[in-house]
């Protein structure tokens, strides 16, 4: 019997996820000429379209570093909507796979996640390499501790939270499927509503109330105050950080409890 | 082995739609109630059973009896309404005249897909893929993509992976009947095969000649959820009788 925690488990699971997600992306461009290459061609193109639209036709560029800022949220956004879209289907996408082999039902959902985010990491080479070229002025404290901190705590809230929607959206899309055509709704409003094209004039006082319901705007903007100094950080905002806190906390509960409720009755549904 | 005790699987009808969100939401309590009153068909009732190591154990019965479900449940892709199983070994599942395949992607492709998902090592995977393929007689075949492989070519390859994984019980739902005569050869030897290294054996069938020939014990579920266990080979020709009337057989394991 093998320990839930020994390497070889730990080591098995990583094999599956791996190959999970690997498939997942060689399905995703299938017949396609440009294949793998549309995963950095699609965020380049979106930013060239935003860009023409928001910097050149109409005056929302806020500093001469826009493109770059532009740019990046449009990657952690990429990443977000594509990791929780595919997340929406990961049952229903592996309905025969899920029907015929045991398998943890954590699976699709984590590897549905994990495609996005090779991604990412893919693409954010190439954003460090843009913004080493273009930024107009560098600042100087970039590598400190605190902005390490602050990036790696950013990343992980966002996989937490891309985590935390897949393991709810992919049960509950099992059961209704009305899911879909709603969850494409909150994305098309989320990408206004979160800073990604322009800063979002909140109130002073709505501000918490804002960052615990858009749980992807704090580590965004977090993200951007390490690159970009015209950006201040959040973690300093006490009732901010509340609201995000207990945000974050309030969807942690709700996908763990969907995911016990749902996932063992959830084949009988596929 | 495998110890199955007071297993019941119960399924909704869904004979009316109900799996509304808008309803959901703006009458919960409507919609809680239609929902409890929906009604359900039993699949499995109160299934007590034991499969010891190495034996070969035949589940049949008419169609909608419940027999794949039961073979599901073994292998743990659905889960019990109430009661539980006990499983000591890993199972290597092969359901429903199908297997866990992503039809967009190639034959190796699935072969890795499928191979990880049933716990082989992808490194041993990409040693053997080409054994692997040979078995399944489609050497040239590994790169095509499985939606232009014909169901005899899928089946062929699923059984080969299946081969491969090292389980403890293996479970087969009508399956020992796949592809031309020469394939069906190799199957059987794989069968011996699995037999001789004493592994246990689920086989779901309705074939009689193959029961009587190599079942050890052979559960048959009727339309009213009876379940009669039986020997064999002492029982092996009174099957046909065993089949139509077991409603009337006392020697229900279950109640």
């Amino acid at each position: 019997m093998i320990s839930r925690f020994s390497k070889t488990h730990i080591f098995k699971t990583f094999e599956i996820l791996l190959v999970l997600s690997y498939m997942d992306l060689k399905v995703k461009y299938r017949s396609s000429i440009l294949g793998f290459f549309w995963s950095f061609i699609k965020p380049f193109l979106q930013f060239l379209v935003f860009y023409s639209i928001f910097a050149r036709l109409l005056p929302i560029a806020d500093g001469n570093d826009y493109a770059l800022k532009l740019f990046f949220s449009i990657l952690i956004w990429s990443w977000f909507s594509e990791a929780t879209t595919l997340g929406l289907n990961a049952y229903i996408g592996k309905k025969s796979i899920i029907s015929k082999i045991k398998t943890h039902k954590l699976y699709p959902p984590l590897a549905a996640y994990l495609t996005p985010t090779m991604n990412y990491c893919l693409n954010f080479i190439i954003f460090a390499a843009a913004y080493v070229c273009f930024m107009p002025a560098f600042p100087e404290h970039i590598f400190t501790w605190s902005n390490t901190l602050i990036f790696f705590v950013s990343l992980f809230s966002i996989s937490l939270l891309i985590v935390a929607l897949n393991m709810m959206l992919a049960n509950l899309n099992v059961l209704y499927r009305d899911v879909l055509p709603i969850w494409e709704l909150v994305l098309t409003y989320g990408m206004f509503l979160t800073p990604i094209i322009y800063r979002i004039p909140i109130p002073k006082h709505y501000e918490p109330l804002y960052y615990s319901i858009n749980l992807l705007a704090f580590p965004l903007v977090n993200l951007k105050s390490i690159f970009f100094t015209s950006q201040p950080a959040l973690f300093g905002d006490t009732a901010i950080v509340t609201g995000y806190c207990i945000g974050m906390v309030v969807l942690l509960v709700a996908a763990y409890y969907c995911y016990r409720k749902l996932s063992h009755r959830m084949v009988d549904f596929l | 082995m495998i110890i199955i005790k007071n297993l019941t699987k119960t399924f909704k009808r869904y004979t009316v739609q109900n799996q509304s969100l808008k309803s959901l939401i703006l009458h919960w309590r409507r919609h809680k109630k239609s929902m409890d009153q929906i009604d359900t068909l039993t699949a499995i009732h109160n299934l007590n059973l034991v499969i010891p190591e190495g034996e070969v154990f035949c589940i049949t019965g008419p169609n909608g009896a419940g027999k794949s479900t039961l073979a599901k449940l073994i292998a743990g892709t659905i889960q019990p309404t109430s009661g539980s199983i006990e499983r000591q070994g890993k199972i290597v599942p092969f359901l429903e005249l199908g297997v866990a395949f992503n039809h967009e992607l190639s034959g190796i492709d699935n072969v890795y897909l499928n191979g990880v998902l049933l716990g082989i090592d992808l490194a041993y995977l990409r040693k053997h893929k080409d054994e692997i393929f040979a078995f399944a007689e489609l050497d040239t075949f590994a790169e095509t993509p499985l939606k232009y492989y014909s169901s005899g070519m899928q089946l062929r390859l699923a059984f080969a992976i299946a081969m491969h994984a090292k389980g403890e019980i293996y479970i087969f739902d009508e399956i020992l009947a796949v592809g031309d005569s020469g394939f069906q050869k190799k199957c059987l030897d794989c069968f011996h095969q699995l037999v001789s290294q004493k592994k246990t054996v689920i086989i779901i069938s309705h074939d009689l000649e193959f029961i009587k020939k190599h079942a050890d014990r052979l559960l048959v579920i009727t339309p009213q959820k009876h379940f009669v266990l039986t020997h064999l080979p002492q029982a092996a020709y009174d099957i046909n009788a065993l089949i139509s009337h077991c409603d009337q057989a006392v020697q229900s394991v279950s109640s």
